[in-house]
């Protein structure tokens, strides 16, 4: 699809209908988009037209109706293939070592703690006797994570002890657990106050340029859209126009 | 290491969780005990018939006391493989006077030295220091004395009465020395004409029915004319414990060499003498048809009048009854586990629903379907075979004290919750037989499995990206 090296992912006319009580209801409708390494890159627009789930399709946990994903990731074997035809398992792999994931309403699992909760990744890659092999080194990379999220004296709290922009730096210390690619962000600072949200901005930011990973957010924010390298405007399931 | 780890969380934080686990534990728990109980009173069962009956008995076929020539008959048997041994036996129902009323009773006449052989009467038979042991103690509630007969005999030390011992107990010198310790003053009356021994069921004795030393009138009729009466005085000079309550309290054992005349058994004129029949024992139980059936090929020429019974064609229905019994009553209990099965389920959907954004997290975060599977399989998994390991425990621990358990409730209550008279057994037997523990295992952990499947292949099919768009 792209001969550009800096082109981790894109997509090429990717349609999404749904079926609502037999009436076919279109979310997509055509969209091509690339997205480059490392780049933070900012999806903005008014609620339903479709960049939630243009976000799910890119982040594999929903598959176009029409259209394709090409990925230039870590693992060669998925070059030059349509990621979206991948079979579950496939995706799955993706989903775990190349993405990350950060939801508006932070998701951490309330029966694990922090540190286990960051460490879920790390948990789902491995077997047990690998995991148990390397669990000093992961639980070492995890509380890194927490450092550097500014929670690390919360890592043995059960989730719903932290505070909303607790729980997101939770979070998004989880994304990173693997060392993704591209960590999807849908709405997050939808859910906190502005000072917080800016907080979270800050750190999205500082992530970026010490990781070098590369984050698309779904946002309203105009903060945080600002801060994006790149922002695109969604409208009824259609880019409007591309700000570098 | 996710799916052990959600599946361990998932369970200790659900108390629906533990309440399935406990229901397994106990429908598992209740199997064992059903089982057992059930099997343990088959065995015993088939003990104490083991124990009153011979492997075999050759009677005749009208089922009178018509057998005559029992020694070439015994020869005859004896000379077929496998036989052990034999012994000639009588029995009639009778009634026994105490001094006060007429009691119904079990009239066994036997040749001790040859009984002790076909059956476990030396066995059942106590000594008399073991007697006056227990006829010394203090209590007297025939259920806790019981209790203590049981002890007693069941002593791992114990053996069975010597040859000499059990003839000492029909002997002369015996009868004459139990009369002169309890009523010296018959000696004169009787002189050296003293009653026959009579051995008596060990509850006639702790029920206050009879004494030791109490002379008795055995009344019966005559086998020859089956309509006239005929008595005998015996002197009570024993007593047995055969762990059937029917027997230990309506038996009563006399001599066949001295109640020969008393009931009427030989011809004056003719000198014949006619048995019921003959009880026989074989070297190898597990040959019981076979050398049933030699026997009765052997008696065909010379006895064809006679016939060749089992211990197991004896008891026939009783048996067959408590087998049926104890399937009917698995199968009633079973229905419990069908049950919690059920609740394995529900509780299992409730987790699905509950967590189906857990799901939808965990498939963001590269979880296959597979792995989201295992993980609420294992936890059907750990709540069935953990119940059933709970369950083996209890009902094991349970099983193994419940005679204990029993005598506590008794003690605490007064009220006997096995009653002997009902169960022709005075202790609550149990067998753990390895089918059984198989039967009360399997089931629940194949229901739970089964149960467990169908939320863990739903799981998956959750719509989770809906679940994780919203709060």
């Amino acid at each position: 699809m792209s001969n550009d090296p800096s082109v981790l992912y894109a997509a090429r006319k990717l349609y999404k209908e749904y079926r609502l009580q037999g009436i076919s209801v279109p979310v997509l409708k055509g969209v091509d988009l690339e997205i480059r390494r490392g780049e933070i890159l900012s999806i903005v627009g008014l609620s339903g037209v479709g960049k939630s789930t243009l976000l799910n399709i890119l982040g594999l946990l929903d598959s176009p109706t029409r259209g394709g994903l090409a990925y230039w990731g870590r693992d060669e074997e998925f070059h030059g293939r349509d990621v979206a035809a991948l079979d579950i398992n496939d995706k799955s792999r993706l989903r775990n070592r190349d993405f990350g994931f950060v939801f508006q309403f932070y998701h951490l699992l309330p029966d694990l703690n922090v540190l286990e909760n960051v460490l879920l990744p790390a948990m789902i890659l491995r077997s047990v006797k690998a995991f148990r092999a390397n669990k000093a080194l992961l639980t070492d990379r995890a509380s890194e994570l927490l450092r550097r999220v500014g929670i690390l004296e919360r890592r043995d709290f059960p989730p719903n002890r932290l505070s909303g922009g607790e729980r997101q730096r939770a979070a998004i210390a989880r994304s990173l657990m693997n060392d993704p690619e591209l960590v999807f962000c849908d709405e997050p600072t939808g859910n906190l106050d502005t000072v917080t949200g800016h907080r979270i901005h800050e750190l999205i930011l500082e992530l970026n340029g010490e990781l070098g990973t590369g984050f698309v957010v779904v946002t309203h924010d105009r903060g945080l859209a600002r801060l994006a390298h790149r922002t695109l405007s969604m409208r009824d399931g259609l880019f409007m126009n591309h700000h570098n | 290491m996710y799916k052990l780890l959600l599946t361990i969380r998932y369970f200790r934080s659900r108390f629906l969780a533990i309440a399935s686990l406990l229901a397994i534990t106990f429908g598992v728990a209740m199997l064992v005990i059903v089982l057992s109980i059930m099997g343990g009173y088959l065995v015993q069962l088939r003990e104490n018939i083991r124990g009153q009956e011979s492997h075999l008995q050759v009677i005749s076929r009208d089922r009178k006391i018509s057998v005559t020539d029992v020694a070439a008959l015994e020869d005859l048997i004896r000379s077929v493989e496998n036989v052990q041994a034999t012994a000639p036996f009588v029995e009639r129902l009778a009634t026994y006077n105490n001094g006060l009323s007429f009691q119904p009773c079990q009239l066994k006449a036997v040749t001790p030295r040859k009984e002790m052989h076909v059956t476990r009467f030396a066995h059942f038979l106590l000594r008399p220091g073991e007697l006056s042991e227990i006829l010394r103690m203090p209590q007297r509630d025939p259920t806790v004395a019981t209790r203590a007969v049981d002890a007693l005999i069941t002593a791992p030390e114990r053996r069975d009465l010597s040859l000499e011992e059990v003839e000492g107990l029909f002997s002369k010198e015996w009868r004459r020395q139990i009369i002169e310790e309890t009523e010296p003053q018959l000696i004169e009356l009787y002189g050296e004409d003293i009653p026959p021994a009579a051995l008596v069921g060990i509850q006639l004795l702790l029920e206050g029915e009879l004494l030791l030393g109490d002379i008795i009138l055995v009344v019966t009729v005559s086998p020859a004319a089956d309509v006239t009466p005929i008595h005998r005085d015996f002197v009570v000079t024993g007593a047995l414990k055969s762990g059937d309550f029917d027997i230990d309290s309506g038996t009563i054992y006399v001599e066949l060499g001295e109640a020969k005349d008393f009931l009427e058994l030989c011809d004056q004129s003719t000198g014949i003498c006619r048995h019921q029949g003959v009880r026989v024992s074989i070297d190898d139980p597990e040959l019981l048809e076979k050398t049933s059936k030699d026997v009765a090929d052997r008696l065909l020429g010379t006895f064809p009048q006679l016939e060749v019974l089992t211990w197991k064609d004896l008891r026939r229905n009783i048996l067959k009854a408590v087998l049926i019994e104890k399937f009917l009553v698995y199968f009633l209990v079973l229905i419990l586990v069908f049950f919690t099965g059920s609740m394995v389920l529900l509780m299992l959907l409730l987790t699905v629903i509950e967590k189906t954004r857990d799901i939808g997290v965990l498939m963001s975060l590269g979880a296959t379907p597979r792995g989201v599977t295992s993980i609420f399989f294992l936890n059907g998994f750990l709540i069935c075979t953990a119940g059933t390991s709970l369950g083996l425990g209890l009902g094991f621990a349970f099983c193994t004290y419940i005679n204990e358990i029993h005598d506590a409730f008794y003690d605490a209550t007064g009220w006997s919750l096995f009653n002997a008279e009902i169960y022709h057994m005075d202790r609550i037997p149990i067998a753990f037989e390895p089918l059984d523990i198989l039967l009360s295992t399997l089931p629940p952990v194949v229901i739970g499995l089964l149960a467990s499947l169908v939320p863990a292949l739903w799981a998956p099919r959750r719509d989770p990206i809906k679940a994780i768009q919203y709060e």
